[in-house]
C-alpha cells in the first residue's frame, strides 16, 4: 500500500529546501544542544554539522517530516560526540569550560537555574536527553523515544533515573 | 525569605532549560560545503558501469561462497551437537573438537549507522544479524514497508530472536516478529510475525520482553496509564507465539507502579518461572531495587501478591551509585547488578567520586542477599556513567555486559565497552561500530 508521504526534490531545489529549514528551526535546535553542552559555539557547530548531514543524506529521504526529526536526532548525537569529534578534526581536547556563561548570562540565568542546568549535564547522557526532551522540549514519550532511537520504556527509565539523580543534586547543593 | 510554595523537579526542569534556552539568542548563516558535499558522494555513472557487470561476478562469487559455507556446515555438524551453541574457539578452546561457546555467538543489533559519523541521524530501520566472535555482519535484515524495528531481544539459544516493529508514521510497538538464523545456509536469517496484540494497544508501553525456552510463550511486562485514577498499571501477560493469544497476565491493581528496568524480565530454565525487577511502590528515587520471579503455572492476578521476592538491594541514601541493571542468572542463585554513577555535587569538577565508586558488575547471593563478589569493575576515569548486563550464563561466570561512561562535567569524552565479563575481565565482543552506537540496549544476545 502506498503510504502518504510526500517525496522531496533534489538538488537546487533541495538545497533551498534545506536553506529553509535551518531558518526555522536552526536557533531552536542550537538552545537544545546548548542544553546539552553548556557552551554556545560548541552547540552551534553540531547544528551546523547537522544540517551539512541532512544535505548529504537529503537525497534518501524520502518522507518530509523525516527532516526535523533527522535534525533533531544529528544534534542529539553531535551533542554526544562533540569532543570525540573535536579531538579527532584538531588533534587536540577542548573540554568546554566548567562554566563557560558570562558574567551578564549568570546574572540573568539566577543562581537555582544554573543549579538545575548544571545538574542536567551531569547527569549520564541517555538521561540527560530523556530530561531535556521531555522537559524543554515537552515532548511525548513517544517522540522522545523516536529522537533519542530508543524504546518508550527507556525514555520513561531514563526519565524517572533522570530526575531522581537530579532531585539528589540539588538537595546536596542546599 | 520565600514563602512560595517549592516547585517540583519537573517543574525547576522546566523553568531551568527555558531559561537557559533564552540565552541564545542567535545563530550565524548556514555554512555552505557544496563541494565537501559532491565529492564525498559516490558518483553514479561509475556505479551503473559497475552494476552492469558487477551483478553477474557477484552472483559467481555468491555460489563459491554457498559451496564453500555448505562444506563448513557440513564439517560443523559432522562434531558439533546438534542443537548446542555455537563454536566459539577464541573463547573456549578444546582439543580435539569444537565445543559449546560459553557465550552466544550470534548479535542482533538495531542499525544505527547513520548515527555513527555524528553527521547523521538516528533512523533504526534495519537490524545487523552478526558474529561476535569472528566480527563478520551476516545479514542485513530490513522492516516490512512503512515499518521500522524498535527493538529486539535474544531467546534462550543464540539463534532465535523477537524483534518489535512499528509503523514510521507512528512508531510504537504494534508488531513483533521472530528472527531465526541459520547461519551458513542459503537463507540466513526468517523473519517472521507473531500475532500478538497487547492488551491496550499503542497506549500500552512495552517495559520488557522474553521468549519461553521453548519459544512457545512470549512473556511482555508493559505499563499503561490510567485516565481515571492516574495511576500507570503494569501488566505482566504470557502470550502465545503460534496464536497469540493471550495465555496468562498479572497486573499491579490501582496504584502507581514504579518503573522497571528495560531487559530485567527473564524465563527460568524450565518455563515455569519469570523473574523480573522492580522499584517497590514509594521508592520513586530509586534507592531501592528488587528481583521477583513468579510461578506461571500459580494462582492470582495480583502482579507482586503472585511473585515473591528474591533480593532487595537497598542505596545508602543521597548516594550516587546506585542499581541500573538487576538480573537474576538463569539458576536462580545470583543477582548481577550493573551500577549507574551520577556526579554528585560534592565531587564537583573532580572524578574522584566516580573512580573511587566505580561503574561496576556486582554479583549478590540470591539466597543470603549479600554481594558475594565483583564480576568486573571498569578503571577508567569517569565523571559519570552506566553499565548493563546484557546477558549471563546459568551462573554468571561469563556475562555480556556493557560500560558507558563520561568524562567532564560538559558532557565530555565518552567511553565505552561491550564484552565478555570473566574472570574480572572484560573482553571485548567485536561488533561493527553501527552496531554499538548510542545505546546499547539495543544489541541482542
Amino acid at each position: 500500500m502506498q503510504q502518504p508521504t510526500e517525496t522531496l526534490p533534489t538538488g537546487l531545489e533541495a538545497r533551498q529546501r534545506v536553506s529553509a529549514l535551518y531558518q526555522t528551526h536552526a536557533l531552536a535546535l542550537k538552545k537544545l544542544a546548548f542544553l546539552m553542552t553548556g557552551d554556545q559555539p560548541t552547540a552551534e557547530d553540531i547544528v551546523q554539522d547537522a544540517f551539512l548531514g541532512l544535505c548529504r543524506r537529503w537525497p534518501s529521504l524520502h518522507e518530509t517530516g523525516n527532516a526535523l526529526g533527522y535534525l533533531r536526532a544529528s544534534v542529539l548525537n553531535g551533542c554526544r560526540s562533540v569532543h570525540r569529534l573535536r579531538f579527532r578534526r584538531q588533534g587536540i581536547t577542548l573540554d568546554a569550560p566548567a562554566d563557560s556563561l558570562s558574567a551578564e548570562d549568570i546574572a540573568v540565568l539566577g543562581e537555582a537555574n544554573r543549579e538545575v542546568l548544571a545538574g542536567i549535564r551531569r547527569l549520564p547522557p541517555r538521561q540527560r536527553e530523556a530530561v531535556v526532551l521531555r522537559y524543554y522540549l515537552d515532548m511525548t514519550e513517544d517522540q522522545a523515544a523516536q529522537a533519542m532511537g530508543v524504546t518508550r520504556g527507556t525514555v520513561k527509565s531514563a526519565t524517572s533515573r533522570g530526575l531522581a539523580a537530579l532531585a539528589r543534586m540539588l538537595e546536596e547543593t542546599k | 525569605m520565600s514563602t512560595e510554595e517549592p516547585m517540583s523537579i519537573e517543574d525547576r526542569v522546566r523553568t531551568a532549560t527555558q531559561a537557559g534556552a533564552a540565552l541564545v539568542r542567535d545563530i550565524g548563516p548556514m555554512v555552505a560545503e557544496p563541494a565537501k558535499v559532491r565529492f564525498r558522494r559516490r558518483p553514479a555513472r561509475p556505479l551503473r558501469r559497475w552494476l552492469s557487470w558487477g551483478i553477474p561476478l557477484a552472483a559467481a562469487a555468491a555460489v563459491v561462497l554457498l559451496a564453500l559455507s555448505l562444506v563448513t556446515v557440513r564439517g560443523t555438524h559432522s562434531g558439533a551437537p546438534a542443537l548446542g551453541r555455537s563454536v566459539a574457539p577464541t573463547l573456549s578452546p578444546r582439543p580435539g573438537g569444537p565445543s559449546p561457546s560459553p557465550v552466544p555467538r550470534y548479535y542482533v543489533a538495531l542499525d544505527q549507522g547513520e548515527t555513527s559519523s555524528g553527521n547523521h541521524g538516528s533512523y533504526q530501520t534495519s537490524l545487523i544479524v552478526g558474529d561476535d566472535v569472528t566480527g563478520t555482519a551476516i545479514a542485513t535484515v530490513n522492516p516490512p514497508s512503512g515499518m521500522e524495528f524498535l527493538s529486539v531481544q535474544g531467546a534462550s539459544d543464540d539463534r532465535t530472536f523477537v524483534v518489535i516493529g512499528g509503523s514510521k508514521l507512528n512508531p510504537v510497538p504494534s508488531a513483533w516478529y521472530l528472527l531465526r538464523m541459520a547461519p551458513g545456509s542459503d537463507r540466513p536469517y526468517q523473519l517472521a510475525k507473531v500475532p500478538i496484540k497487547l492488551a491496550g494497544g499503542g497506549n500500552a508501553e512495552v517495559l520488557a520482553y522474553a521468549l519461553s525456552p521453548d519459544d512457545s510463550e512470549l512473556a511482555v511486562e508493559s505499563q499503561q496509564g490510567s485516565q481515571d485514577s492516574g495511576a500507570n498499571v503494569t501488566t505482566l501477560a504470557i502470550y502465545s507465539v503460534s496464536s497469540g493469544a493471550e495465555l496468562r497476565a498479572w497486573t499491579t491493581g490501582g496504584y502507581t507502579q514504579e518503573l522497571g528496568y528495560p531487559d530485567a524480565l527473564s524465563w527460568l530454565p524450565g518455563g515455569r518461572q519469570l523473574s523480573f525487577s522492580h522499584i517497590p511502590p514509594g521508592r520513586h528515587d530509586a534507592d531501592q531495587d528488587q528481583v521477583r520471579t513468579i510461578n506461571v503455572t500459580g494462582h492470582g492476578i495480583d502482579l507482586l501478591a503472585a511473585s515473591r521476592v528474591v533480593l532487595t538491594v537497598t542505596d545508602p541514601p543521597s548516594s550516587p551509585s546506585t542499581c541500573w541493571t538487576l538480573n537474576l542468572t538463569p539458576d536462580g542463585g545470583t543477582v548481577i547488578c550493573g551500577t549507574q554513577y551520577n556526579e554528585s555535587a560534592d565531587d564537583r569538577g573532580t572524578d574522584a567520586g566516580c573512580a573511587s565508586a566505580g561503574l561496576e558488575f556486582t554479583a549478590y547471593s540470591a539466597r543470603t542477599g549479600k554481594p558475594v563478589r565483583v564480576l568486573y569493575k571498569d578503571q577508567g576515569p569517569c565523571s559519570n556513567g552506566e553499565t548493563a548486563v546484557l546477558w549471563t550464563d546459568s551462573s554468571a561466570r561469563y556475562v555480556i555486559g556493557a560500560t558507558e561512561t563520561n568524562l567532564g562535567n560538559q558532557g565530555g569524552k565518552q567511553a565505552g565497552q561491550l564484552g565478555v565479563i570473566t574472570d574480572g575481565h572484560l573482553r571485548p565482543l567485536k561488533l561493527p561500530a553501527s552496531a554499538r552506537q548510542t545505546d546499547y540496549l539495543t544489541v541482542a544476545f
